[in-house]
């Protein structure tokens, strides 16, 4: 490969002419010999970037173990956005100017995969998205297709959660635990106006009064307000939708021993690490989430889970089980393409239909509302809920799979009627 | 509704205060902006929450392991960034004066990229002091955080012990009135900055842990601290600790005020219009002296 | 002898010529790759020169940059996105709404001395940012506006639009401080009270360097907007992104217009080539390179061009 680099740089002081040739023919070369190489990015300082990595890694590590792709082994180039839509960009263009991937994986926020969904088709490689669950992606690629067809995602969307939350709240707090009246909790954010919309419409429906809606600050640090509002309601669970504001609702809800149960959904939650970074205080938190280590949701779910943590030393976390699959799904594609060609694996790509460690994955097309995001219910991918119980996450729903009933943390008294 | 309003804002207000005295104090005696306080802050909280993870410390010597970490964190600035940028180059004051936000904004990045790397760039939470709940008029209130409300103000007040009824104490306020007297009266002025940066540091890193079990804190959220520090400190009047005082209550206790009655989503809006009325009506905040 | 003495001609031409120079890059075997890197440079570039004028020149330490280039940006990319009109006209609205709002704030901001201006300038961008995630369903929020269109998607072609951008803005900069405006702008930044005794007016002239730099920022913040393909806060709305403008003008050399473009793209390469460390090391690395400039090259960058050819001379 150097040899072909220094070359290739000495031609072009000679002969400009012969300059595009000899980059195409170089290009191809690398494209179709040596390894397929597969983008990865996040911001791998924070957990879920490297929750991502590790999932793609498992992933590679288990393909290549098998013999490789069409004989090629893949190969995970590492790219670090640092959370920031402009060095994601640039890393971008890095990765399919310069390194020459056949496709990327990854990026865990909302802002970064609106940012490079658009790059993505100008530069014509495809790329999954495993971490960002905005709307806003299904819909570009819906309304451009198809240009922006290059583009996919096997992480649920929050219209997705959403539909998850009501489903699993349903069951929990309504059948359950017989519960008649909740609170919905909700950061003030792009995401979760998709997210209300939707179950207020549908918790009521399903036998859930909510006693008040309360849209928070991204930036709020004291919850003790919130909190002492929320109990005046009287109301007798708590639903979330939190993703940027962190621990500290969870956090206050247990010091301050607030006496409902919180519900709903709620992203740093869904990351083996929340106990430690809450010290505990995540105990008795439920949230709704695509996969988890003790839930046989697929065959592949709890191998999966368990390897992972074996050669990571640490659970895996949403993200881990949406690259781990989306590579697979990448494989697969170019298998069937038999070559890397963007349009032939993107062909390839909408034509998916694999059982994963997440659950059956199949593509929405043009014509549905989020288009190259994956159907979702029964049959198709459900996710589940999980529930902290004593630094463990424990899968409380769907009920074929769960392996616990609710607990409840000493404050919040069990007592519904 | 009112009774809740007062309780959380008391609460809040404390650990305000006690964030943002020493950044006031320091600014008092010896003129600095010390950009790097928010950080300071999330070094001794994220320190105290990793001490207490091993499982050989409790929240009460966590406090004090803060505290040495802020000192050790406040002397390293001084030694580090302060000091030599104030003796190697010789700038005017104007160009000092941004020399010195910048060089600790950088130093600022240095350590809050340093804790990232170190532990992870993750929001964490310190235990509390002690578990349960307290009924204050009605209103739940952890133990716990009225323990860090009431030690918040012990702190404040030994401080104001210190500085108005010690020697020391005494040679510290009369550095930030007329240096060049104290001089002439053959006090060493790097001896008394020294002192100011230690007292500075070990009050940050006592904010810093209570700050950790109150609200949390992350290595990028350091800044975050420092603006809120910053608004306080410019709302009471830079370098008068009385009127930081004031002004941390004041915030406190709008925050929660708007978060009660308005909305949740609202709560740090009208804060920041209060603080940018009052620059412009009163640039010397509330009490400052011109 | 120095650059420093040459006539104003002189030093638009060399500026003329190296733009020229710069602008065949592309044509010389570099690296798209690079180019995107140069590109993200140059506009970062425009930022820290227009940062240098309001505090090399006229004495006031602006921690909001990016209140100015965020207006810009947000106002492009909300016209684009809702198919108001052509990216071109959005970037020129954007750059007039940066220079309202800039006004806006500066008005009543510049009576403020010291550190008070300084912080409200920053506070503007805290509340902008609050602003936008409140009207999230008006500004994309936390998660941002994609623009339909982008001016261009060749790497070649962005490149010189920024290229072309920085060195308008240069020129005409430069330009400027040599008029007697910047001189007496320059008089007022120095020592203001003796400005005042002489009968200029203070307030008016910042004020009018403010609205220049506001015109520049927001122009350039519209036109990466095109670049970028999104508006979104943690690169346009952010004060640690006017960190950055701030440290990218001091370690290029401040009071000098040309200094913070050299400051700028070594700012984006350094943080670019040392990606290999990894996120927080690369970035710590770069403060701290950035900090023994501060330290040992008090001048910046440009000043040691110019130690060094004293030196040479000497």
């Amino acid at each position: 490969m150097k040899k072909i680099a220094s070359s290739k740089a000495l031609s072009r002081l000679v002969l400009g002419a012969s300059l595009i040739a000899m980059a195409a023919a170089s290009q191809a070369q690398a494209a179709d010999e040596g390894p397929i190489k597969i983008g990865v990015m996040a911001k791998f300082a924070q957990i879920n970037g490297a929750a991502i990595l590790n999932g793609a890694t498992q992933a590679v590590e288990e393909i290549n173990a098998a013999g490789g792709v069409n004989g090629r082994k893949l190969e995970i180039v590492q790219y670090d956005d640092q959370g920031s839509a402009s060095d994601a960009t640039l890393a971008f263009q890095r990765a399919v100017r310069q390194d020459h991937v056949s496709a990327m994986v990854g990026t865990f926020l909302s802002e970064i995969a609106i940012t490079l969904t658009p790059w993505a088709a100008r530069l014509k490689v495809p790329y999954i998205v495993t971490g960002a669950g905005a709307d806003q992606v299904g819909k570009l690629v819906h309304d451009n297709y198809p240009a922006y067809k290059y583009v996919f995602r096997t992480i649920l969307p929050a219209s997705s959660s959403a539909a998850g939350v009501c489903q699993s709240v349903s069951d929990l707090a309504v059948k359950q635990l017989g519960y008649k009246s909740a609170v919905l909790m909700t950061e003030d954010a792009a995401w979760t106006k998709s997210f209300d919309e939707y179950l207020k419409d549908c918790l009521p429906k399903n036998g859930l009064t909510l006693a008040d809606t309360i849209k928070v600050a991204t930036d709020t640090t004291d919850f003790t307000p919130i909190f002492q509002k929320i109990e005046a309601t009287k109301a007798q669970v708590i639903v979330t939708g939190v993703g940027i504001i962190g621990n500290k609702p969870v956090v206050q809800w247990a010091n301050q021993q607030v006496p409902m149960l919180l519900m709903g959904y709620n992203a740093q939650a869904g990351a083996s690490a929340f106990w430690k970074e809450t010290s505990g205080a995540t105990q008795g938190l439920t949230t709704f989430t695509a996969a988890s280590l003790d839930s046989a949701l697929t065959p592949k779910t709890v191998p999966f889970g368990e390897a992972y943590q074996k050669r990571f030393n640490t659970t895996a976390a949403a993200h881990s089980f949406a690259t781990y699959d989306a590579i697979y799904v990448l494989k697969n594609a170019i298998e069937k393409a038999g070559k890397t060609d963007a349009d032939a694996m993107v062909a390839e790509l909408e034509k998916t239909d694999y059982v994963g460690a997440s659950g059956r994955i199949v593509f929405q097309g043009p014509n549905d509302p989020l288009t190259h995001d994956m159907k979702f219910g029964d049959g198709y991918v459900t996710g589940v809920a999980i529930q902290w119980q004593d630094g463990k996450q424990v899968t409380v729903w769907p009920a074929d799979v769960a392996k616990s009933k609710l607990i409840f943390p000493a404050f919040v008294k069990q007592a519904a009627q | 509704m009112l009774i809740q309003l007062i309780v959380s804002g008391v609460l809040i207000s404390a650990i305000y205060a006690l964030a943002t005295t020493g950044f006031t104090l320091l600014y008092g005696v010896s003129g600095i902006l010390n950009l790097a306080h928010g950080t300071t802050l999330a070094t001794a909280g994220i320190m105290a929450w990793y001490l207490i993870g091993t499982g050989h410390v409790d929240p009460f010597s966590a406090i004090g392991l803060g505290a040495l970490t802020g000192m050790v964190v406040g002397l390293v600035t001084y030694g580090v960034i302060i000091r030599p940028l104030q003796t190697m180059l010789k700038l005017s004051t104007t160009d000092e004066h941004v020399f010195m936000l910048v060089a600790t904004l950088l130093w600022t990045i240095i350590l809050q990229e340093g804790l990232a790397y170190t532990f992870g760039d993750v929001p964490v939470s310190v235990p509390q002091l002690v578990p349960g709940i307290v009924e204050i008029f009605g209103v739940r209130t952890p133990i716990s955080s009225v323990l860090v409300a009431v030690f918040s103000w012990l702190v404040i007040g030994l401080l104001w012990f210190y500085v108005s009824k010690t020697r020391s104490g005494q040679t510290i306020l009369a550095a930030s009135m007329n240096p060049k007297a104290l001089v002439l009266c053959g006090v060493n002025l790097k001896r008394v900055h020294l002192v100011v940066w230690a007292i500075y540091g070990g009050l940050a890193g006592i904010a810093g842990v209570l700050v950790a079990m109150i609200l949390g804190v992350s290595p990028s959220g350091g800044m975050e601290l420092t603006a809120t520090a910053f608004s306080i400190v410019v709302l009471g009047g830079l370098g008068s600790v009385g009127g930081t005082l004031i002004a941390a209550n004041l915030i406190g206790f709008i925050e929660t005020a708007t978060a009660y009655a308005i909305s949740p989503s609202l709560r740090g809006l009208p804060a920041l219009i209060i603080l940018i009325i009052v620059l412009y009506v009163r640039p010397q905040g509330l009490f400052g002296r011109r | 002898m120095t650059v420093s003495h040459l006539p104003t001609w002189a030093r638009l031409a060399i500026l003329a010529v190296l733009t020229a120079l710069a602008a065949l890059l592309p044509y010389v075997g570099l690296q798209e790759y690079t180019l995107s890197i140069l590109t993200l440079g140059l506009f970062f570039a425009v930022y820290a020169m227009n940062w240098d004028l309001l505090f090399g020149y006229a004495g006031e330490a602006n921690f909001g940059a990016t209140f100015l280039i965020g207006t810009g940006a947000y106002t492009a990319a909300m016209m684009s996105s809702n198919g108001v009109a052509t990216p071109l006209v959005c970037v020129a609205a954007g750059a007039g709404a940066a220079v309202i709002a800039g006004a806006l704030l500066a008005f009543p901001a510049l009576r403020l001395r010291g550190p008070y201006f300084g912080l409200v300038t920053l506070v503007a961008v805290l509340i902008m940012r609050q602003l936008i995630i409140l009207f999230s369903d008006k500004t994309g929020g936390e998660i941002g506006i994609a623009v339909p269109d982008v001016i261009a998607i060749d790497s070649a072609t962005n490149f010189h639009i920024a290229l072309g951008a920085a060195a308008i803005t240069a020129a005409i900069l430069h330009l400027l401080v040599r008029s007697p405006f910047g001189l007496i702008l320059e008089a007022i930044g120095q020592d203001p009270v003796n400005a005042q005794v002489q009968g200029f007016n203070i307030v008016k002239y910042k004020l009018a360097a403010f609205c220049i730099s506001a015109f520049f920022s927001g122009l350039a913040g519209a036109l990466m907007v095109f670049y970028l393909g999104t508006a979104s806060t943690n690169v346009f709305v952010d004060g640690a992104v006017g960190v950055q403008i701030i440290i990218a003008a001091i370690i290029g050399g401040r009071r000098t217009i040309f200094g913070p473009i050299l400051g700028a793209i070594f700012m984006v390469a350094a943080a670019e080539y040392l990606r290999p460390l990894g996120g927080p090391l690369s970035e710590m690395t770069v403060a701290l390179i950035a900090l023994i400039v501060l330290f040992f090259l008090p001048g910046g960058l440009l000043g040691l061009a110019t130690i060094l050819r004293r030196r040479r001379a000497a």
